[in-house]
């Protein structure tokens, strides 16, 4: 929710004009824009499922009886 | 005069093109794109692309250049049967097309390339699935440059998609208007105002149009370091891409085309009894490609198919295409193509000379056509005259079966019921006359319990 709030104040700063259109300048600055927010959100992504990953697995380890992991 | 030629659709990127020469299609890679086509071949992303059906397969050959002065290497690709369009696509296969290209992406960036485009053009169905057939479209990343192809993508693959699951999904026809995608600011407007609430249209298309207006003619400065897009951002917007269009949803049930069930109006002796005619004229025919003219969910497109026959099933009900694609997929049929077209106002020649994308005719040739259960529609529901028919029939290939559905038949009736008779030529005669003047018929077998009339015929 509270990206759709930051979203809707740059949309709304970024129509305050109109003008000829080009569209390559536009998506370049929008990707500058998404970049910082999507890629932080993939690294974090990243990091998470490693970290469940992990977890996972040490949890595996100590489960009694597990015939897997004695192998 | 040089008996070579360039392909007519092959002219935007310097990094080479497609020729024809002696039957054969050939790619011409320019010295241009050396680099980057031994990075492709050397990193491992071609064989990674094409081990998993995403890229077309290429043979590097030893012929003559098309233009010897520019050339670094000629390849030459597998063929694809017939080439395609996205306004000729039904939802689910411009879905498909469009997570094989963030796949595509994805892989690429992983052997430090990315795509220089994202054209859906460059999409083609090949044995069944959606492969890209540009092996050039691949260059080198540079750490901290965007994705150039980010808006190409928006326009030709998400526009389209969002647009045919939230408006309507006719809207794929645009693609036939703009050929460069549609229009950002344009789906924009068209989209429900619910939208905004779903954060990746909202980004990719209602920010992203807006952010087009905003710094229109602004030059870019690509080497700001506050302008620099990390890699993981832009795996972020390809992740952020791909969860909205997987998203993106359309089902044919529930519609207006809602009553797929009923592929016939037969009996079941009827229908066993065509089925086994339309058997009998493909055994005794053994064409090498087939189209068929009106194939609803492709039921007697299916006999041509699982003979291993390259198949064609055109249909104007988007709703009955993506059902034929989907049932392609569930059985991997590989000989079966599913394609859109209006036979009134079927894919004309269209973009730069008006030959860059082309009507059907000019991009193959079928050596049988199935024309079943159409010509009451054709004649009675559009009001095409049968020697018309005949013409257009005779311009698409050699051999054809055809259904007469006389006047008298229901569905006929169910036509003329809205409307006045003003057919007073549609008899049987008459038929026979008019496709006699482009064909000769070889046979002719009635229907079991039903007036209708199957003919093979020949072209003259």
């Amino acid at each position: 929710m509270k990206m759709l709030i930051v979203a809707s104040a740059v949309f709304a700063w970024l129509r305050r004009d109109s003008a000829y259109l080009d569209p390559g300048s536009g998506s370049f600055f929008l990707q500058v824009l998404l970049a910082t927010l999507l890629g932080a959100l993939f690294v974090l992504r990243t990091y998470w499922a490693k970290i469940k990953q992990a977890l996972s697995n040490l949890f595996n380890r100590h489960k009694p009886g597990d015939e897997d992991e004695t192998e | 005069m040089k008996l070579n030629k360039r392909e007519s659709a092959s002219f935007r990127d310097p990094s080479g093109f497609l020729y024809w020469q002696e039957g054969e299609l050939y790619r011409q890679v320019n010295q241009k794109y050396q680099g980057d086509y031994e990075m492709l071949m050397e990193s491992g992303l071609y064989q990674n692309l094409v081990d998993a059906d995403l890229l077309i397969p290429h043979q590097e050959v030893e012929v003559e250049p098309y233009d010897a002065e520019n050339a670094y290497r000629i390849i030459r690709p597998e063929r694809v049967a017939f080439i395609s369009y996205p306004y000729e696509w039904s939802f689910g296969q411009i879905k498909a097309a469009a997570l094989l290209t963030l796949a595509i992406q994805q892989r690429a960036m992983a052997h430090g390339m990315s795509l220089k485009d994202s054209s859906a053009y460059n999409v083609q169905f090949w044995r069944g699935r959606p492969v890209l057939i540009d092996t050039l479209s691949f260059e080198r990343y540079e750490e901290g440059l965007p994705w150039v192809a980010y808006r190409q993508f928006c326009q030709h693959f998400l526009a389209p998609l969002a647009l045919m699951s939230y408006r309507d999904v006719r809207l794929n026809q645009l693609l036939r208007i703009y050929i460069d995608g549609i229009p950002l600011d344009l789906a924009s407007r068209l989209l429900p105002p619910r939208t905004h609430f779903n954060f990746p249209l909202l980004s990719h298309i209602h920010i992203h149009a807006a952010a087009q207006q905003r710094y229109a003619g602004q030059k870019l400065e690509l080497d700001h370091p506050r302008r620099e897009v990390s890699k993981a951002g832009i795996l972020g917007i390809l992740s952020s891409l791909e969860a909205a269009i997987q998203k993106l949803a359309w089902q044919p049930a529930g519609t207006a085309w809602a009553d797929y069930g009923v592929t016939h109006n037969y009996s079941e002796s009827s229908l066993a009894h065509k089925k086994k005619i339309v058997d009998s004229f493909l055994d005794r025919i053994a064409p090498k490609n087939v189209w068929d003219m009106g194939a609803n969910t492709g039921f007697f497109s299916r006999l041509s198919s699982q003979r291993g026959i390259p198949t064609l099933a055109w249909d104007i009900d988007p709703g009955a295409v993506e059902l034929n694609y989907q049932q392609c997929i569930a059985e991997k049929d590989e000989n079966l193509l599913p394609l859109i077209l209006d036979l009134t106002n079927p894919s004309p020649n269209l973009g730069w000379h008006n030959h860059e994308r082309l009507c059907i005719q000019e991009r193959g040739s079928a050596e049988m056509v199935l024309a079943l259960a159409l010509v009451h529609h054709l004649a009675i529901a559009n009001n095409i005259p049968l020697d018309q028919m005949a013409r257009f029939f005779a311009d698409l290939g050699n051999w054809l079966v055809i259904e007469f559905v006389p006047k008298h038949d229901p569905q006929t009736q169910k036509l003329l019921a809205v409307r006045e008779d003003i057919f007073i030529e549609y008899t049987q005669s008459d038929f026979e006359n008019a496709f006699s003047a482009y064909y000769k018929i070889q046979e002719v077998e009635q229907i079991f319990d039903s007036g209708r009339m199957m003919y093979l015929m020949q072209r003259k």
